[in-house]
């Protein structure tokens, strides 16, 4: 019965996500075709007829419409400017995206975890450091990262030859460190509000040792919203992260659903944003499905 | 527990994903160089797509009909070896080698030059480019096996300029036929010094030398002597991650690179720098001729005397660029030197232009006014070629003769357009490239689609019509000579330099040099050097 609610909502949520970018993006002036074709000199007479040709011409509803219609058989259109499907534009480029998406995530969730543990309890003896860096992975833009690790890896220890070999591992390390500084932020702030909690002086009383405490009956309940902001990371990485793909060179969602934007290509934007929107909500019905796992007293409020 | 397993799971598809990752075959081979392009076009078809980039890699993929030198930018052999025109310019014939095939076998001749023609002015290939190149063409005529004609509906002299072009790049019928047009990017053949390898959108684009080739033209020396054995192309849109990149030896070629990081480059002696000027229009903003107080020519003009290039070009440009001077760079087709030097510099014309307009500062807040209301201009500044930091500097330096810019940032090709259209400015930045200056008809006739500066007038509107039908250079250079000074006179542009493009590589590489049209490497004359220690 939830998960079909769920369902339902998710499905909303989706189509919502798909009407918004249709209209926003027709809120601004022109077309892909328009733009290219103008700057290649093309009278107004061969404008008018690509754009016929591509529907472009239509009132803007009947346009809506027809897209709905062709996203429920599961058809998300073709490439104004190159005529190619959008799903394979897209299967093209999520592998890229993917790829970097879970590198990252490999890096920023343990180190998340690890430093907002170590930065939350109270009467941990050095928490200032872990909070201080916890601070600054949370203020530094991936972009300065990203070109400061470049410049580091160019100029003050040139490794960039050999790194070619292994070409996701700085942005993964860049990415993956933005993530942490979240984690961590939200992992922090959890066990230092559980830890306060009247159990966890019984759980000393009973002699437990420390680090079991920490573990089992400090992190275990403060996860539910670790894992609720680590899927909020998952769709911000799902749409692929432009600026990260752009400073490495990189394939990838963020850069094409960049160029795609500025090209005015309405189709592929289309496509990624209900890719992204897809993403998450199976991501979210996922971990909604663990968190009685996570925490059992999520089970017993049920 | 729970957790752990989870990211030993992960570990393992990421494990798995970097094994399989799509760079592994990008390993430097000796006989391999990476060739750093600075912009991810939308697609790689030259008959479809219009961006400019396509052409660094692909002007070696294929050859076109005829060839513009270099140097001289006269036109010369390339596929045809004789051309000729008939006396009333509305019939071009061609007569092609016969000694010729495509990377795939096919042979080329007179029909695979039709199967071109058919398939760019196919509406179904939804040409962005080639097919405008192509004019009033027509129809063609294929005379025998190695002999065609092109027939125009009316005169149309740039068709050999456009017919020297990628975009225009001889394509095998084969190839062509066993895909669909959208997926022909992916498999493209041509008749050039390199073939087609493949193409993985964002992420390279491969080319491999074509042992065989035997057909160039003239300066095509000794081409693929020592030229590297494959050339990879990969895409650095970010302009500060150029100069890292060729600094760290992940690319050994790169265009575009910001001024500031050349001008660190050229202390290197590992990397060479070579700014390549790009015939075409110059860096420059037109002038609405259709709004206060860009309708008076007087203020114009002392816009133009109120701009102080050299010092722009100086910190904007690191001294890269030449000024410019009028609406031509001064490598293109038929520039004419006469307009060299005018509306130099000079805050004390400008001053007394204003004056003479009737402009005063009569509230003493700096600026002119007219009536209580200070002059005021509004300026178009997208983010490209650095003209945000040049339209600074403009702000500045017209501050200096009482006149007050506002800057209107625009963020793309398509809101610049908009903003064209809608009239509502002052001046506007906007140039685009080519050898022919048949381009300025678009610009600067009555009637021309891209007509920003909205003036007219009949006598510049016959002077570059009747450039562009006449053949013979001679006339051409007369009438594009009066039609710059013309525009000059009227002061309906302000030029800022000619665009240099500047292309650092590493040392190892030698012999790197840059076709007619300023932007596509000649890359079967590039030389490997042994490595030095």
């Amino acid at each position: 019965m939830r998960a079909v609610q769920r369902a339902i909502t998710g499905i909303i949520t989706v189509l919502l996500a798909a009407s918004v970018s249709f209209f926003l993006l027709r809120v601004m002036p022109g077309n892909a075709v328009r733009t290219i074709l103008l700057e290649s000199g093309a009278g107004e007479s061969a404008i008018a007829g690509r754009e016929a040709a591509l529907g472009l011409n239509q009132p803007v509803l009947h346009q809506y419409a027809i897209y709905m219609a062709g996203l429920f058989r599961g058809d998300s259109g073709v490439s104004l400017l190159t005529g190619l499907p959008v799903s394979e534009i897209i299967a093209q480029q999520a592998f890229a995206t993917i790829q970097l998406a879970f590198a990252a995530m490999l890096i920023g969730l343990p180190a998340g975890l690890i430093l907002g543990l170590l930065g939350g309890l109270p009467d941990h003896r050095n928490f200032l450091p872990f909070r201080v860096i916890i601070a600054l992975l949370l203020a530094m833009p991936t972009y300065w990262l990203g070109i400061v690790a470049l410049y580091t890896l160019t100029y003050i220890v040139p490794l960039r030859e050999q790194l070619v070999f292994m070409p996701i591992l700085l942005p993964a390390l860049v990415l993956g460190l933005s993530v942490a500084g979240s984690i961590g932020r939200v992992t922090q702030g959890q066990v230092a509000m559980v830890a306060a909690e009247p159990f966890i002086m019984h759980a000393r009383a009973r002699g437990l040792p420390e680090r079991l405490i920490a573990r089992r009956h400090i992190l275990r309940p403060g996860l539910v919203p670790v894992a609720a902001s680590a899927v909020l990371q998952i769709g911000f990485l799902a749409g692929g992260v432009v600026m990260t793909e752009i400073l490495f060179s990189r394939p990838g969602l963020g850069r094409t659903l960049m160029d795609a934007v500025l090209r005015q290509d309405y189709p592929v934007v289309q496509g990624i944003v209900v890719w992204v929107a897809v993403i998450l909500v199976i991501a979210n019905f996922l971990i909604e499905m663990l968190y009685p796992w996570i925490d059992p007293r999520v089970r017993l409020a049920e | 527990m729970i957790v752990r397993i989870g990211f030993l799971l992960v570990a393992a598809v990421v494990l798995a994903a970097c094994g399989s990752g799509s760079r592994s075959q990008t390993q430097n081979t000796s006989r391999q160089i990476v060739y750093g392009l600075t912009l991810q076009p939308t697609g790689f078809d030259p008959h479809v797509n219009a961006a400019s980039e396509l052409g660094i890699p692909l002007r070696s993929v294929y050859d076109t009909l005829i060839y513009r030198d270099p140097v001289t930018k006269a036109f010369i052999p390339g596929l045809a070896t004789d051309w000729t025109v008939s006396s009333d310019g509305l019939v071009y014939e061609f007569i092609l080698r016969n000694d010729v095939h495509f990377h795939d076998g096919t042979a080329f001749n007179a029909q695979a030059v039709a199967v071109n023609l058919d398939r760019i002015t196919d509406p179904d290939t939804a040409s962005q480019k080639a097919i405008f190149m192509l004019g009033p063409f027509d129809t063609y005529e294929i005379v025998d096996d190695y002999t065609i004609r092109l027939k125009l509906t009316e005169p149309y002299s740039p068709l050999l300029d456009s017919l020297s072009q990628v975009f225009l790049g001889m394509a095998s019928p084969t190839a062509l036929a066993a895909t669909s047009s959208e997926r022909y990017q992916f498999h493209q053949v041509g008749t050039g010094p390199y073939r087609f390898v493949d193409y993985i959108p964002g992420d390279h684009l491969t080319i491999a030398r074509s042992p065989d080739y035997a057909w160039g033209p003239d300066f095509y020396q000794d081409a693929l002597a020592n030229a590297p054995d494959e050339i990879l192309f990969r895409f650095y849109e970010d302009p500060p991650a150029r100069a890292l990149a060729l600094q760290g030896n992940e690319v050994q070629v790169m265009g575009e690179l910001l001024p500031s990081d050349a001008r660190d480059l050229s202390a290197n002696p590992d990397i060479g720098l070579l700014p390549a000027s790009i015939p075409g229009q110059p860096l420059q903003f037109f002038m609405n001729t259709t709004r206060f107080p860009t309708d008076d020519e007087r203020v114009r003009q002392a816009l133009l005397f109120g701009a102080n290039r050299e010092a722009i070009i100086d910190s904007v440009y690191q001294r890269f660029s030449p000024v410019a001077w009028g609406p031509l760079s001064a490598n293109t087709a038929f520039y004419t030197p006469e307009v060299t030097g005018r509306y130099a510099y000079d805050a004390n014309q400008a001053r007394m232009l204003l004056a003479n307009a009737g402009f005063a500062d009569s509230d003493g807040n700096g600026y002119v006014d007219f009536a209580g209301v200070d002059l005021e201009i509004t300026v178009l500044v997208p983010p490209w070629g650095l003209i945000p930091q040049v339209s600074q500097f403009l702000q500045e330096q017209w501050r200096d003769i009482g006149v007050r810019a506002v800057l209107q940032q625009v963020p793309s090709r398509s809101t610049l357009l908009e903003a064209f259209a809608s009239g509502e400015y002052n001046l506007g930045a906007y140039y685009e490239f080519g050898v022919d200056p048949a381009f300025l008809s678009r610009y600067y006739t009555t009637n021309g689609v891209n007509n920003y500066t909205g003036y007219s007038d009949t006598i510049l509107d016959n002077l570059l019509s009747e450039a562009e039908r006449q053949i013979d250079a001679q006339v051409r250079q007369s009438l594009y000579a009066q039609a710059q000074t013309l525009i000059m006179d009227r002061a309906l542009v302000l030029p800022i330099r000619d665009y240099v493009n500047l292309n650092g590589y590493r040392a190892t590489i030698g012999g790197l040099a840059f076709d007619a049209y300023g932007f596509y490497p000649v890359l079967p004359n590039l030389e490997l050097n042994p490595a030095t220690p």
